[in-house]
């Protein structure tokens, strides 16, 4: 037996969710937008939910781990920590709740970061996609839509399970097909990371260099870029209150790795190597998985058109033609 | 599993001493907490609301655990409003954080001490440990290094620890009145002899670190046992914020004193 939804019941049963929980959904941006077309956003109740999206802008991770995301509120002497609320982050796609679910493991181990471990702990997750759900990851709710409209409901955790009754889900006797979703063959390969590791002399970094603006793009909207600056804001006309915060920051921006009396990165090269040798070689051997899941978004708002993709296939390339030597 | 909040605890600045023009002296007292324990060689961040929190090591012995003492040299703005602070103020403390230094290594071991700069501070922990514990080394060696003799610090405790240790002093500018080793730390590599099989820690900015691999790397003091204390501006601690990493390593978990051997060819830690 199989739980079934209808997408024209999808706005009743997200009305029923934001009854008690603040939802975010994709939502169309504003259309003289120049950037992207869709965003996670706020749901509004009675809106028409977006079901069918290509990508957003920026990853569910804002929710999770925001631009800017206050760690306290200080008043005078006086330390106040912040609060999560509860969400739900709806319509996630399946590289999405990948990308949530491995910031998730980086910010429990080997330090568990109380503040985004307790925004992921009040946040609920359903996913959208036309793929089987994963097996390996969390997720609350995963809808498999498996034609045109219509929506197989998986149920992840027991706050899944309680979330059935707000909707109308109806029992069927159907067969769900298997889909299963694939990643380019090249963040599989065996040799990634040891390539990565042994590429710091490729000409492939100062070429690069020359392309690059090193803007930090590329790190805003990765689901997985997580390098952060914390700054103070103390308010105008009050100073002694204020809020510290965690800004989004990139390894790709000059200052990055300044101290008081020297830079450790003052190259471009060096800094998009870092880029690459932490998603694929520190991640890799911290966490056991690689910080990329696929999702495009790097190549998609590139501003030098960099795909990680040919960057990535050149340097296994000759790492493997170096190997047969 | 540790656990960490970002939120800094509350200290008192029960004493302010100026080291020299641009480096204070803080101890401080964590409120609300009888003891505070930690091991030469770590740092804490400081931070003052409104302002922003900076990596600091810690200057005093372990075994004093009702305060403890940081060093603090003037550059930036979270350093600078330190600076303005008075005794009886209070400031944030996070941590401690790091490994600290290889007390296991060092025991009954030739240790030399080399410093530059403010490098002698978090050194000053390590020194003040061993005056409390003599047997803990066979014998100490203190190279300590700066652009002039006014800014030498922990001056006048230097009559205390060549009790225990030989103190060789380099200055690079300075007027006749100055005995000591004129120009830049190596000067003093070439005047003074080290045991054989000496365990060496050096601390001090980066130019300095080639000319101590050339002078000792492999010779008289073997690559594992020559330890660097590397400087990052960390914004976190604890592994997350990526601001300190060279290469596979964290300087704020696996560091910030690394064997030589094990950081020899990362290219990201001596750049």
């Amino acid at each position: 037996m199989a739980k079934i939804i209808y997408d024209t019941q999808i706005g009743d049963f997200l009305d029923h969710l934001a009854e008690e929980y603040a939802v975010f959904l994709p939502t169309e941006n504003n259309p003289r937008s120049f950037s992207a077309q869709f965003k996670f956003g706020r749901y509004q109740k009675g809106t028409k939910p977006i079901l069918n999206y290509p990508l957003t802008v920026l990853p569910p991770k804002e929710f999770i781990f925001p631009a800017e995301d206050v760690l306290f509120k200080y008043q005078k002497e006086q330390i106040i920590e912040a609060k999560p609320q509860k969400q739900i982050i709806f319509g996630l796609s399946y590289d999405d709740l990948e990308g949530i679910e491995k910031l998730r493991k980086v910010f429990e181990v080997p330090v568990r970061d109380k503040p985004i471990v307790d925004k992921l702990e009040n946040t609920i997750l359903i996913a959208i996609d036309r793929y089987s759900p994963p097996g390996s990851i969390s997720f609350d709710l995963y809808l498999q839509e498996i034609e045109k409209g219509v929506f197989v409901a998986f149920v992840g955790s027991k706050k899944g399970k309680t979330l059935l009754g707000k909707g109308k889900f109806k029992d069927h006797k159907i067969q769900v097909p298997t889909i299963i979703f694939k990643k380019d063959p090249l963040l599989n390969d065996p040799n990634l990371s040891m390539a990565f590791k042994k590429s710091k002399d490729h000409p492939i970094w100062s070429e690069l260099s020359k392309k690059c603006f090193g803007c930090g793009i590329c790190s805003y909207v990765c689901p997985l870029c997580y390098c952060y600056d914390v700054k103070d804001k103390p308010e105008f006309g009050a100073e002694s209150c204020g809020v510290r915060c965690r800004t989004w920051d990139s390894c790709l921006l000059k200052n990055f790795a300044e101290t008081s009396n020297h830079n450790f990165r003052t190259e471009l090269k060096d800094r998009i190597y870092n880029w690459y040798f932490h998603k694929f070689v520190r991640m890799p051997k911290e966490f056991g998985f690689s910080g990329c899941v696929d999702c495009n978004r790097c190549v998609v708002y590139c501003p030098a058109g960099i795909n990680y993709r040919k960057v990535l296939k050149r340097v296994l390339d000759d790492y493997k033609k170096g190997l047969k030597k | 599993m540790k656990t960490e909040n970002y939120i800094p605890q509350k200290a008192k600045i029960i004493k302010k001493e100026y080291l020299c023009d641009d480096v204070i002296s803080l101890r401080l007292k964590v409120l609300g907490r009888k003891s505070f324990s930690f091991l030469p060689g770590q740092f804490v961040m400081l931070s003052v609301l409104g302002f922003g929190e900076v990596p600091i090591g810690i200057t005093s012995a372990p075994k004093e655990k009702r305060y403890f003492e940081v060093a603090v040299r003037s550059v930036g703005m979270v350093t600078k409003k330190i600076f303005t602070l008075k005794e009886g103020d209070y400031i944030g403390v996070g941590g401690p954080f790091g490994n600290g230094f290889p007390l296991s290594e060092i025991k009954g071991k030739d240790l030399v001490l080399v410093a530059g700069g403010i490098g002698l501070a978090p050194l000053r922990s390590l020194i003040k440990h061993i005056a409390e514990n003599r047997r803990l080394v066979k014998s100490l060696t203190i190279f300590n290094g700066a652009r002039c003799p006014e800014q030498l610090l922990f001056r006048d405790e230097y009559s205390d620890w060549r009790d225990f240790s030989e103190v060789s002093l380099s200055v690079e500018s300075c007027d006749s009145s100055w005995k000591d080793c004129v120009g830049n730390i190596s000067e003093i590599f070439g005047r003074t002899k080290i045991k054989r099989g000496s365990i060496m820690i050096v601390c001090g900015p980066p130019p300095m670190f080639d000319p101590v691999i050339n002078h000792y790397a492999g010779k008289s003091v073997s690559e594992s046992d020559l330890y660097f204390l590397l400087e990052r501006k960390m914004k976190c601690g604890v592994g997350k914020c990526q601001h300190c990493t060279c290469g596979e390593l964290y300087v704020c978990l696996d560091g910030p004193v690394f064997a030589y051997d094990k950081i020899k060819y990362n290219q990201e830690a001596f750049k």
